[in-house]
């Protein structure tokens, strides 16, 4: 049986059939192909060729002429679309030509760095040419770092290393600085928000190094979908890019569906639940022996996928094929092993996090099931497009879970199809992003006069600071570094320190069978958790808090363990603060989380079969935060549940919106809503920054706040939804609240109330400015 | 459902810059030092060392001086007079793979830097100090950056005066891993080409700490001066790690006494340097050879399996009390017997060895057994040193951990059956 098959058997079978709200077929697309641009040499193409590739797409053909013309090129294509032949061959062409050129790749991750590195090594081997490709990085043997830094044509590594290790010892790369032809920046939309913004920096870094020493890098930049490419690729590596996004490889013919799980009490309108709706179809496509790929968005719904799928019923001759789960958390050899399966068609179910998401070559599927909506649309999209091997046929499901934005994506399958994605943002001159990368610029090299203009607006006044604070020393000529200090080591390009928990299973022999975050440990491997590696169960008999080990044993029970977090936001420290009369400020808040309970979930049946404790020490975040309370116009005479509809839509609104004022992702700012403020005494919403520390965007939005408000209100008001959407003030939490009208209300008086302390915030920043 | 805003915003209002120093200096959190009173003025570097002379090149400007020492001045408890009598044969076993054998005195080039930090671009190089061996003087050179932008200068004539053209060797302290790439890197930054590090290199680290190692305190170069050459240091010091702090300071107040003690240090630095090549060289020879001196000499070669490492221990061995120090070089000596092919002459070395409780007599036992079993043939011999050892086995062996216990105990046990066979097969 195939995937046709499979589809016509869901449409028909009437215990799914129902479901189905919407199914669109996108029509198969032909090869359009290219000649090789001239002069690229025989080697390179015969190896390709032996390799199956006789010539190139023609977004390939495209991005190889412009890059060996000296341009560079930003190249947006599907997954698994050849993007790697857009800079592999222009990298190693530059190399023939020329044995002294080198080309730096950065990937965002170890994982893909290696995948790379192989994929190179292969390609090389097979041209018969003497490339030398090294990996650099965390890994790397100190005894094989000078030859990497002496002898590598092509090294690979990921922005920290290069901002922590490479630059700031760029007198030890003279070889790579001086004959660097080729930067490739892969996974460039993973390079967005604070992340990015910081990337950004190290590029500007990079770019000064090189200039230094006389060579000026070609950019080749690939990314998935996302709205801006180019323009993200500009802001990242300040260059404009030649935009390479008419994809010529082929697709198989595409169905994407959208599935609601069928009501099953009418009265309270509770629908099936996800886990078990996702199952009723990937439990069809197991049967017709369709290679699926499943997206779950957290670990506790990949493991019970996993279990169950095992144990559905097998009616087919045979073994049942293997079913695998996929997350963070298994161990690197594990993982690899399961990409492999994927690839060569050994494993035919896979059930994933989206930690499967990015970049990883497992191939293309024949079909993809989401179960639940992975937050926006790009990460729909991207999860989407796995299924879909050359050529060949695919489907995509989406299955809704009840939230509500899962219901308005189900409810409203245009907002999928017709809406562009998101876009990527940054903002490289955030003032303090900015000022710990001058830091590390300063240290790489003195600071001449005519580079301030290059670096950033705000470069003379952080340089100012920075002398003040005996960091630097400046002469009328330049600014020298003037601290032991490494700066770079002290500046993290991304949130906070990764600290894992290792689970041991007890044995004997004993071993190590897994990691998880800190954050995650709370919730899967306290005391008496019932922890799910692969479909198998464990007890976690201790979680040894202070040394990071969970010690489990194998277990056979008819439960799993789900936990609560407790988040909490306090007020630490109020840095400005205004009443007009409604209260705005930022400050910095700490942001605790604590585990309190586990319950006892009986499997299948998914009733709470008991509860438990956890004794865990709550986890600390300090990080700075934006609040703003609702005007006592809007939540006067109004009950508390609409209060709490309006301060959840106007957050949503906010959180929405504010990451286009600071050019943030949206996964930088969090939302907290309290209905009666300790702080403020009043209903409040708190915008708090995932960093730890923060980057100034409280400060930013409380600076602001007009606008935030002035923009939020178009947004808004050009909404076209009756009551709600992911869009403005969200999807509503019940029909006929009023939430939007509310929060309609509250953005004109707060708006008002901005209008009239107009002059009144004029003095409150020129107070503080003077004190 | 419009989503996306990406356009039409109004700009952002550019943050004063006070408001911008606020932010920032939230970061920083560090509270700015009050500006140092205003006190009567300090002396410069001038007043301090009238000796150093502006030198012009092409990078600018720094501060250079000469100091002409002659040979009889004191180094600690010796003078610099052996110094022209050093022989490449030394050097050679000071660092033996650096075609050192005919290198004559005055081809080394003693180097010791000083840097604002351990590593990376934006640690510079303020102070270079040399020295050389010129006809009845010790020539010492240093070259002073009054301002990081006067490094480029400081490196222009360090290398006009370093004659890399008659291929000096360079003498140095840690040199090989710190001051010869770090000036290397630092020409880089001044887009110059130095190659200190391609030099032939007589770093003394490594042979200091196979000689002294375990000796001294530890082998850094401040100890050595102390407690091998006998120097005394002025209380004015400024330790190691508080150099770049001290020139930090002096280039903010232009206080010549944050330079005083790094200068002075340097200088000693590098004319220790040449102490020490003498006084290695002399205790090679066996000319003013003090009994400290004799062991380390003695390790030394027997690290480099040099035979002559047999005539320094043994000799250090007469006086030697019982000591962690005496077992170390019958240890020593023992192996280097036992390499020579005199398994006889290492016995009684064994023997004494074997009274030691502790993994040390466990192998000196062990040692001895084979030495009965197989080169003696005395069976009854060997099996009585592999009883006693496994009897002395109970007594000690609380210490360690069980597993190399339990493996000495089986190779033991091992042992003994087969010289027991061994003995039953002979006496049979």
């Amino acid at each position: 049986m195939g995937l046709e098959q499979a589809i016509a058997a869901l449409r028909k079978d009437e215990a799914v059939a129902d479901g189905f709200v919407a199914w669109r077929s996108f029509d198969a697309r032909e090869p359009q192909y290219a000649a090789w641009p001239s002069g690229v040499d025989e080697r390179i193409v015969g190896a390709l060729a032996k390799r199956g590739v006789s010539r190139p797409y023609s977004h390939q053909a495209q991005a190889i002429e412009g890059a060996l013309a000296g341009r560079d090129q930003v190249i947006v294509t599907p997954t698994s679309s050849g993007k790697t032949l857009c800079y592999s061959v222009p990298v190693l062409e530059s190399i023939l030509r020329d044995p002294s050129a080198r080309a730096l790749y950065l990937f965002p991750t170890k994982a893909l760095a290696q995948d790379q590195l192989h994929e190179l090594h292969e390609l090389v081997t097979e041209a018969e040419i003497d490339v030398k490709t090294y990996t650099y990085d965390g890994d790397t043997a100190p005894a094989a770092r000078r030859s990497v830094r002496a002898a590598g044509h092509v090294v690979i590594t990921n922005p920290d290393m290069l901002h922590t290790a490479i630059l700031p010892n760029h007198t030890k790369w003279v070889r790579l600085f001086e004959n660097l032809r080729y930067v490739v920046l892969d996974e460039l939309h993973t390079y967005r928000g604070v992340f990015g913004s910081h990337v950004a920096n190290v590029i500007r870094r990079l770019q000064r190094i090189c200039r230094f020493y006389g060579s000026d890098p070609i950019f080749i930049c690939c990314s998935a979908t996302i709205a801006n490419p180019a323009e993200l690729a500009r802001d990242l590596t300040g260059h404009e890019a030649n935009l390479v996004d008419d994809d010529g490889s082929p697709s198989g013919e595409r169905m994407i569906a959208m599935f609601n799980p069928p009501v099953i009490n009418p009265e309270l309108g509770i629908r099936r639940d996800l886990v078990h709706s996702t199952l009723d179809i990937v439990a069809r496509l197991q049967e017709a022996d369709v290679q699926t790929l499943v997206f779950a968005r957290t670990r506790n719904n990949v493991e019970l996928l996993t279990q169950y799928l095992r144990e559905q019923r097998w009616s087919r001759p045979g073994a049942r094929p293997e079913v695998r789960g996929y997350r963070s958390g298994y161990l690197p050899k594990e993982r690899r092993a399961i990409e492999a399966g994927l690839r060569d068609g050994e494993i035919r179910t896979v059930v994933a996090t989206n930690a499967l998401e990015l970049g990883i070559d497992i191939g293309g599927l024949d079909a993809t099931v989401l179960a639940g909506y992975p937050e926006t649309l790009a990460s729909m999209r991207q999860q989407m497009g796995r299924a879909g091997r050359r050529g060949d046929p695919s489907l995509s499901v989406f299955v809704a879970s009840s939230a509500p934005l899962d219901q308005f994506v189900v409810q409203h399958p245009e907002y999928f199809f017709g809406e562009s994605v998101e876009a990527g943002l940054i903002n490289a001159d955030n003032p303090i992003v900015a000022a710990e990368h001058l830091k590390c610029a300063v240290f790489e090299l003195p600071l001449e006069p005519d580079e301030h203009e290059v670096i950033g607006p705000d470069t003379e006044t952080i340089l100012e600071v920075l002398k003040e604070d005996l960091m630097v020393h400046r002469t009328p000529e330049r600014t020298y570094w003037s601290s032991e200090a490494y700066p770079a080591q002290e500046i993290s390009l991304r949130l906070g320190a990764e600290q894992n928990v290792v689970i041991v299973d007890q044995g004997p022999p004993a071993r190590v069978i897994g990691e998880v975050d800190r954050p995650a440990a709370m919730v899967l491997v306290h005391d008496e958790a019932i922890y799910v590696h692969d479909g198998r169960q464990y007890h976690v008999d201790v979680l040894d808090w202070e040394e990071l080990k969970a010690y489990v044993r194998p277990v056979d029970v008819d439960y799993y363990t789900d936990a609560n977090i407790a988040v909490d936001l306090k007020v630490l420290d109020e840095w400005d603060a205004t009443k007009r009369p409604t209260v705005y400020g930022h400050g910095e808040v700490s942001i605790t989380y604590l585990a309190t309970i586990f319950k006892k979930i009986k499997l299948h049946s998914h009733e709470n079969v008991g509860w438990g404790k956890i004794r865990l020490p709550q986890d600390d975040l300090h990080t700075g935060a934006y609040w703003l309370s609702l005007p006592h116009a809007v939540t006067d005479g109004v009950s508390t549940t609409e209060v709490e509809g309006a301060l959840q839509g106007l957050g949503q609104l906010l959180v929405n919106v504010a990451p286009l004022l600071l050019m943030c992702d949206p996964r930088d700012l969090h939302l907290a809503t309290q209905v009666k403020s300790p702080h403020t005494e009043r209903p409040t919403v708190f915008l708090w920054e995932s960093v730890p520390g923060g980057v100034g965007f409280g400060q930013h939005l409380f600076d602001v706040t007009a606008q935030l408000i002035t923009v939020a209100s178009e947004l808004v008001d050009g909404c076209a939804c009756i009551e709600g959407c992911p869009g403005c003030v969200g999807p509503p939490p019940a029909p006929g609240l009023g939430t939007k009208a509310l929060v309609r209300r509250a953005l004109a008086a707060l708006a008002d109330d901005a209008a009239a302390a107009g002059t009144q915030v004029a003095d409150v920043v020129a107070s503080a400015a003077a004190s | 459902m419009s989503r996306a805003v990406t356009t039409g915003l109004p700009a952002k209002p550019p943050l004063t810059r006070d408001q911008l120093r606020r932010l920032i200096r939230r970061v920083e959190q560090r509270a700015v030092p009050p500006p140092a009173p205003a006190a009567e003025p300090a002396p410069t570097l001038g007043d301090l060392f009238p000796d150093f002379v502006t030198r012009e090149t092409d990078g600018g400007s720094c501060v250079y001086r000469e100091v002409r020492t002659p040979l009889d001045e004191h180094v600690g408890d010796r003078t610099l007079e052996e110094l022209p009598d050093v022989r490449g044969e030394s050097l050679a076993v000071l660092a033996p793979d650096e075609g050192l054998d005919a290198v004559a005195p005055s081809e080394l080039l003693y180097l010791d830097i000083e840097t604002t930090g351990l590593g990376g671009a934006g640690a510079m190089a303020f102070l270079v100090g040399t020295g050389r061996l010129e006809g009845e003087q010790f020539v010492l050179r240093q070259y002073l950056a009054l301002s990081p932008a006067d490094e480029g200068a400081l490196l222009d004539a360090l290398l006009e005066d370093s004659r890399f053209g008659e291929e000096p060797v360079l003498v140095s302290y840690n040199g090989r891993r710190f001051d010869a790439p770090v000036l290397d890197e630092r020409a880089t930054m001044h887009r110059r080409r130095a190659g200190f590090d391609s030099l032939r290199q007589l770093d003394l680290l490594h042979p200091m700490r196979a000689a002294y190692g375990g000796l001294l305190q530890s082998c850094r170069l401040a100890v050595v001066e102390a407690d091998v050459l006998g120097l005394t240091r002025h209380d004015e010091d400024v330790p190691g790690a508080q150099v770049p702090q001290w020139y930090f300071q002096f280039l903010r107040s232009g206080d010549g006494r944050h330079l005083l003690p790094i200068i002075n240090h340097n200088a000693q630095d590098v004319v220790s340097l040449g102490a020490l090549v003498a006084r290695l060289d002399a205790a090679m020879r066996r000319t003013k050879l003090v009994p400290f001196d004799e062991i380390a000499i003695g390790r030394l070669l027997a690290h480099r399996r040099d035979p002559r490492a047999v005539q320094f221990l043994s000799g250090a061995l007469d006086d030697l009390p019982q000591s962690e120090v005496r077992r170390d070089v019958l240890t020593r000596l023992a192996l280097a017997h036992k390499r020579a092919g005199d398994r006889s002459l290492a016995e009684p070395l064994w023997s004494e060895l074997a009274d030691v409780a502790g993994q040390g007599g466990l192998r000196a036992h062990v040692e001895l057994a084979i030495y009965y079993e197989h080169h003696v043939r005395d069976f009854a011999r060997a099996a009585e040193v592999v009883e006693r050892a496994l009897a002395s086995f109970s007594a000690t062996v609380a210490p360690w951990d069980r597993a190399a216990a339990a493996s000495w105990r089986a190779s033991l046990q091992h042992r003994g059956a087969r010289i027991e066979r061994r003995l039953v097969a002979s006496t049979g």
